[in-house]
């Protein structure tokens, strides 16, 4: 058996978080093919699972009205450590499966044909499976028809991930970072986590442009979102929302812890070196913070916060983090 | 990622009639330095391809293979047109900007 990426877990939840799938609506081109798999190998449910840290949650699934399990459950969680599908004939004749609460009790699961949905950078983040209620057995031809399957699931995924990600710097889109962060606002506010935003616009761009040329410019956008990105955790993300200006959403975490993690990341772009055709170029970055913990009713008025942050930023001088008045008059108040 | 001219003509040609494709098809130089969704269409492509063939080893007629094929074509065009106009959007922003 050819060793996935699995054992990689940290790298393979990125992997999941990078298509920002979970806990979405379902949609119709999943739908269509877990109609046509359950139509054409026969079973009475089929499903896309995603295996999430402690969950494995179903993008779209036929037969069953569930939208999660616990992961510990979940006979996908053995098919992502595979390269290739996991038949069980008959779960009760399986000693992995044969106490599994899913088996001896509902739904009463006794055939698994499952097919990993392997990204294109070789991780395994869940699969397309075929489940019946009495055991039985698969053709190989069918078999390639699920793995088929399976691969038009990841198609429909990546290409998502094509919308949602800048092709220059690797950042999420504009319109990906409003919808997922104004999505985890919402999650913030109901189960009181802190959830931060900054605003950050390097220095004097258009100079640099205008100097070294927009090939220059191009690679210093790259390497910014790079050091940017060593500094964040796996539950925050960067979009670039500009020409030259990004947001960073920061979650779970307050208002001082967020306040050095952006101040980490301009001294990451103050000590970034460019070199581009000979030519070793620095820049600077202001920034503009602002938490949603005490104050403001939606993402957009906290992005509003940070902008404005971002502007008193610049206006002192640039090259330095500004906290929103509002933010630390909340923090105060807290 | 380029496509060379007989190349893109190749790739187009694996989806005739297919309008998605033609949006592609118009701002396919724009496209052409994104490797990723140039890659995807044509792996897609693939994809459905085999598909197609291992549906017909299981005995299924054309006909309704064709009907599975091109409703799941149909999916991802939806997806693909939105792609499209999605990095449209983005480069007018940033142009504006």
């Amino acid at each position: 058996m050819i060793t996935c990426q699995v054992e990689n877990e940290t790298e393979r939840l990125d992997a999941l978080r990078r298509m920002d799938l979970l806990d979405t609506p379902p949609e119709q081109a999943f739908d269509r093919i877990t109609r046509l798999a359950k139509s054409v190998l026969g079973t009475p449910i089929v499903a896309v699972s995603l295996i999430d840290v402690d969950r494995q949650w179903f993008k779209s699934i036929q037969g069953l009205d569930v939208s999660e399990t616990p992961r510990d459950v979940a006979f996908c969680d053995h098919t992502i450590r595979r390269s290739e599908p996991m038949v069980v004939e008959d779960a009760r004749l399986d000693e992995r499966f044969a106490n599994n609460p899913l088996v001896v009790g509902d739904p009463g699961i006794r055939f698994y044909a499952g097919a990993p949905l392997r990204t294109r950078d070789g991780y395994n983040i869940g699969t397309l499976c075929a489940i019946d209620l009495r055991p039985r057995t698969i053709s190989a031809q069918h078999l390639e028809v699920l793995e088929d399957l399976a691969r038009l699931v990841v198609d429909e995924m990546e290409l998502r991930l094509v919308a949602t990600t800048d092709s220059l710097t690797g950042a999420m889109t504009r319109r990906a970072l409003f919808e997922a962060a104004s999505r985890d606002f919402l999650r913030a506010r109901r189960h009181h986590y802190g959830m931060n935003c900054a605003v950050l616009d390097i220095d004097h761009f258009k100079s640099i442009n205008d100097r070294f040329g927009h090939a220059a410019g191009d690679l210093i956008l790259q390497n910014v979102v790079a050091v940017c990105r060593s500094v964040l955790r796996q539950s925050d993300y960067l979009g670039r929302v500009g020409g030259e200006e990004f947001v960073v959403v920061l979650q779970d975490t307050d208002l001082q812890a967020s306040l050095q993690v952006a101040e980490r990341m301009r001294k990451e772009i103050e000590s970034l070196v460019t070199v581009f055709s000979g030519n070793s170029i620095q820049v600077t970055a202001s920034f503009g913070l602002a938490g949603r913990d005490f104050v403001g009713s939606s993402f957009e008025e906290l992005l509003k916060m940070a902008d404005a942050a971002l502007y008193a930023a610049k206006h002192n001088g640039r090259n330095r983090v500004v906290c929103s008045e509002e933010s630390k008059q909340g923090a105060r108040a807290a | 990622m380029r496509l060379n001219s007989k190349a893109r003509r190749r790739s187009l040609a694996q989806f005739p009639n297919s309008s998605g494709l033609a949006v592609v098809q118009a701002d396919l130089r724009r496209f052409e330095s994104n490797s990723k969704l140039t890659a995807n269409v044509r792996e897609h492509y693939e994809h459905l391809e085999r598909l197609a063939s291992n549906l017909r080893k299981l005995g299924m007629d054309m006909e309704t293979i064709d009907m599975h094929v091109v409703a799941l074509f149909h999916e991802y065009k939806a997806e693909l047109a939105k792609v499209v106009e999605a990095r449209s959007a983005g480069e007018r922003t940033q142009r504006i900007e």
